[in-house]
């Protein structure tokens, strides 16, 4: 479905190369983890497939597939919905992913097409459920609320049910459990694990061992823009070749507790 | 509602301040109102006659009585009449302030045409050659004054290709070349501020999300400029009230009898009444054009704190 | 900082011409050929020649050492004014910005009376106050303006004094005063320099204008803005008189404000 081939991306200012030529494939119902740690390129690789990577800072190149469509290229035209409907994407910081000052409410609606009645009711109904499923009931109140109101946690248990609403065929998790309290963060991993349940494809990014052994069916560990290990979890987890893998899993407190 | 009656407060602790330091300059000036209307008077007046002219207007009582008496009379209206020409100073007041307000209005409407749309401009094509043009021609017009301008738009425009006239205030056509002079440079700083917002805009993670969520380009850009909208906005409030304020030189310029020029008048002749009334007058504008601004800020992007440091936040790059 | 102003190409140029007007003022009689006060009516409004330049203007003194001259007044003017502005603003703004609480309220309030002053009112009122009318100039536009710079200041001295290591130092047992002088004065000072270079060029109008309507200056005084005054009457037939006092002004406060503007594209690139 998605394929990674040889990507490249560098700094137009610096010439640094952030990302030397990785690749990695997925099929349907699978779920890919991305560790790393910071500065690895695991987040400017995500962005990348969603061509989200500005152009002026950044200079791509290789290739990024999606269902035998190549994505990359300033040519390339992007398919109808691709960003939004087919690949929607769960930010790290929820409390600068919501514009400001604009009241939530609308700034969901914007990011739906909801003209009709129907559409509109059929959308407040799912969406009141997915919020209560994590434990938020009051939508009236956060619909009308300004960003800056809600906590972090409940911002980001808000795009996630807005993202599962999207109903996309893929989704990238990009760092979502790292800014928010361990609350919001167990109600926010068992969602995930909901939906991988129910067949959707995922791609987590994280420095969480514990957060991929959790989720993930394979794994690609990154490190200073390069793939060190590749592979199912089972197999990366259980027994690391990669040194570099074996310092991870070693710092990783949850794993080496066998927690996960 | 509270926060609308504090600014309220703050309005009127303002006006308070300004007049009171006003009336303590014009105290303090060697050559004393009394003296300039006795020399008007009398050509070579005696001691006696200076005070008795001081006398008659109420000079020679405390700085306090004269202050509150003044301000008494002020907020119903009654500004006294003027040393220099005895007439009521509130007839002189709206007859001058006619075509200054007029020519504020139109250069603020000339210097949000000029800033929004080259802001824009220079947003989208950051580091291109249009880019650059703008901001170099910004920097000149930033460098020279306004009045200036006035002289070269005149020279152009009035004496080379005659199409408008050089002087007076008769029709809002004459006030174009006046109102265009004191946008230029106006515009050239606002649009420094209002493109630095933009491009913060774009580049803040609120985009990113509304573009991973596919949200269409046009909608994104109504977002961005909610967000950038309200420095330039209180940028234009003030810009409006330095140019009733300031508007002298350009007044000189184009021989426009408007409030700058009546109190230069007033000044020179030591005319303090005038003067006083002049300060009220422009400051109530001044402090209400900020006020207003103000208010359309917050309907635009409620969230945003107040007003004290929007000032310096924009110029503190 | 130096060498990466020296990269860029705008920073370049405005320091040449900053450099410019700092040699004319200092050199005046160097580059003047004549003197620009005297009076050579016979030549009134001569074009350029041998002896004149760039001619003479309604009252025959020549154009060239009158602009060269003016230079001078000009600055003799804004650098004092912009030095006083720049040393209240920091002190004032430093100690309440530090400070805070009560003493921070009334610096808001008190700023905002001031803001709401024409600068233009007391500069008039001011002139007649003292003896030398250049300083009464200088007081009228530092009462007018350090309210302005001030607000500034004490934004920029907000927000480093939040940051981690500011907090980091008073927990190490800085003292307060150690702080303000070591850290929070240093680090702020590239923006106040841009801060106060494109607020010199804005001095440096701000004299023209009252010079325009006859403020502070002796009569006759050279100075761009006062040379436009006389060359009012005459903008139908000689504009050349309106254009070249304009263009000095436009030289000294460009090379300032270009100065001003490529620092701040360097200690705040925002972009890229």
């Amino acid at each position: 479905m998605l394929k990674v081939n040889d990507l490249e991306i560098t700094a137009r200012f610096s010439k640094e190369r952030l990302v030397k030529g990785i690749g990695f494939e997925m099929g349907r119902g699978e779920t890919l983890g991305l560790i790393g740690e910071s500065g690895s390129g695991k987040s400017l690789t995500s962005k990348c497939i969603m061509k989200l990577l500005d152009r002026r800072r950044f200079s791509v190149g290789g290739s990024v597939s999606w269902k035998g469509r190549e994505i990359l290229g300033s040519h390339a035209k992007l398919p109808e919905g691709y960003r939004g409907r087919q690949i929607a994407m769960i930010m790290q910081h929820p409390m600068t992913a919501f514009a400001p000052m604009i009241r939530l409410g609308r700034q969901i609606e914007l990011g739906f097409d909801l003209r009709s009645r129907k559409a509109k009711n059929d959308f407040y109904e799912s969406l009141d459920a997915k919020l209560r499923d994590m434990n938020l009931s009051d939508m009236d109140k956060i619909l009308k609320s300004y960003p800056a109101e809600l906590s972090g946690g409940m911002l980001q248990r808000v795009m996630i049910a807005v993202t599962i609403l999207q109903k996309p065929e893929l989704i990238i998790a990009d760092e979502c459990t790292t800014a928010v309290d361990a609350a919001s963060e167990y109600m926010i991993l068992t969602e995930l694990e909901k939906l991988r349940r129910e067949g959707m494809s995922m791609i987590i990014v994280t420095h969480d061992f514990g957060v991929a052994a959790r989720l993930c069916d394979n794994v690609a560990v990154m490190r200073q823009g390069e793939v060190t290990e590749y592979g199912s979890t089972e197999k990366v987890f259980s027994s690391p070749q990669d040194a570099y893998t074996k310092e991870l899993a070693q710092a990783s407190l949850l794993f080496r507790e066998g927690l996960c | 509602m509270k926060h609308i009656l504090s600014r309220l407060l703050m309005l009127a602790v303002v006006m308070f301040g300004v007049t009171l330091l006003t009336f303590f300059y014009t105290s303090l000036s060697p050559v004393d109102a009394a003296q300039a209307l006795a020399v008007r008077r009398y050509t070579r007046p005696t001691d006696e006659q200076i005070t008795e002219v001081r006398h008659e207007l109420g000079l020679d009582r405390p700085f306090a009585s004269q202050y509150i008496n003044w301000l008494g009379n002020a907020v119903r209206g009654d500004f006294g009449d003027s040393y220099n020409t005895g007439k009521p100073i509130i007839e002189e007041l709206s007859a001058s302030m006619r075509p200054t307000f007029a020519m504020a209005l139109m250069s603020l409407v000339f210097t949000a045409l000029l800033s929004i749309p080259l802001g824009v401009l220079s947003a989208a094509r950051r580091g291109g050659f249009a880019d650059k043009t703008v901001y170099l021609f910004g920097i000149v017009c930033m460098s020279v004054p306004n009045y200036w301008i006035g002289f070269m738009l005149m020279i152009v425009f009035a004496v080379n290709i005659p199409l408008f006239s050089i002087m007076g205030a008769d029709s809002l056509k004459d006030l174009v070349l006046p109102s265009l002079a004191i946008a230029i440079p106006t515009a050239a700083a606002n649009i420094r501020v209002f493109r630095s917002s933009l491009i913060e805009g774009y580049n803040s993670d609120f985009v990113l999300y509304a573009r991973a969520r596919g949200i269409s380009e046009a909608r994104i850009a109504g977002m961005v400029n909610r967000f950038a909208l309200p420095p330039l906005i209180t940028l234009l409030g003030q810009s409006f009230g330095f140019t009733i304020a300031g508007s002298a030189m350009i007044e000189f310029v184009f021989s426009i009898p408007g409030v700058g020029s009546m109190l230069v008048t007033a000044l020179s002749s030591r005319d303090t009444v005038t003067v006083n009334a002049c300060v009220l007058v422009i400051a109530a504008i001044f402090v209400a054009v900020i006020f207003l601004a103000e208010v359309v800020n917050t309907l635009i992007d409620p969230t945003r704190r107040s007003k004290e440091g929007a000032y310096a936040e924009k110029t503190a790059a | 900082m130096l060498k990466k102003l020296l990269h860029r190409p705008q920073a370049v140029v405005g320091m040449l011409m900053m450099l410019t007007v700092l040699t004319v003022m200092a050199a005046a009689p160097c580059f003047a050929p004549n003197d620009p006060n005297k009076i050579d009516i016979l030549h009134k409004l001569a074009a350029p020649c041998e002896q004149y330049p760039l001619g003479t203007d309604e009252m025959g003194r020549c154009i060239l050492s009158r602009l060269i001259f003016a230079a001078r007044v000009s600055m003799s003017i804004s650098l004092p004014a912009i030095g006083a502005i720049a040393a209240i603003s920091v002190l004032l703004a430093t100690f309440c910005a530090y400070t805070g609480g009560i003493a921070d309220r009334i610096f808001v309030i008190l700023s905002n009376i001031f803001m709401a002053l024409p600068p233009f009112l007391v500069a008039m009122t001011l002139v007649g106050l003292f003896e030398s009318k250049a300083f009464s100039i200088i007081i009228s536009i530092v009462i007018a303006m350090w309210v302005w710079n001030a607000q500034v200041v004490r934004t920029y001295v907000l927000r480093e004094k939040n940051k981690p290591y500011i907090v980091t130092c008073r927990m190490s047992g800085c003292s307060e005063l150690r702080i303000i002088l070591r850290h929070i004065i240093p680090n702020i000072f590239p923006h106040l320099l841009v801060l106060y270079s494109t607020g010199l060029s804005g001095v440096i109008i701000m004299i023209s204008g009252y010079a325009f309507l006859g403020l502070g200056l002796e009569a006759g005084a050279a100075e761009w803005g006062a040379m436009l005054v006389g060359a009012n009457k005459l903008i139908f037939s000689h504009p050349e008189l309106i254009a070249y006092p304009g263009l000095c002004i436009l030289f000294a406060a460009a090379g300032f404000n270009l100065f001003g503007e490529a620092l701040r594209d360097i200690c705040d690139p925002g972009e890229d």
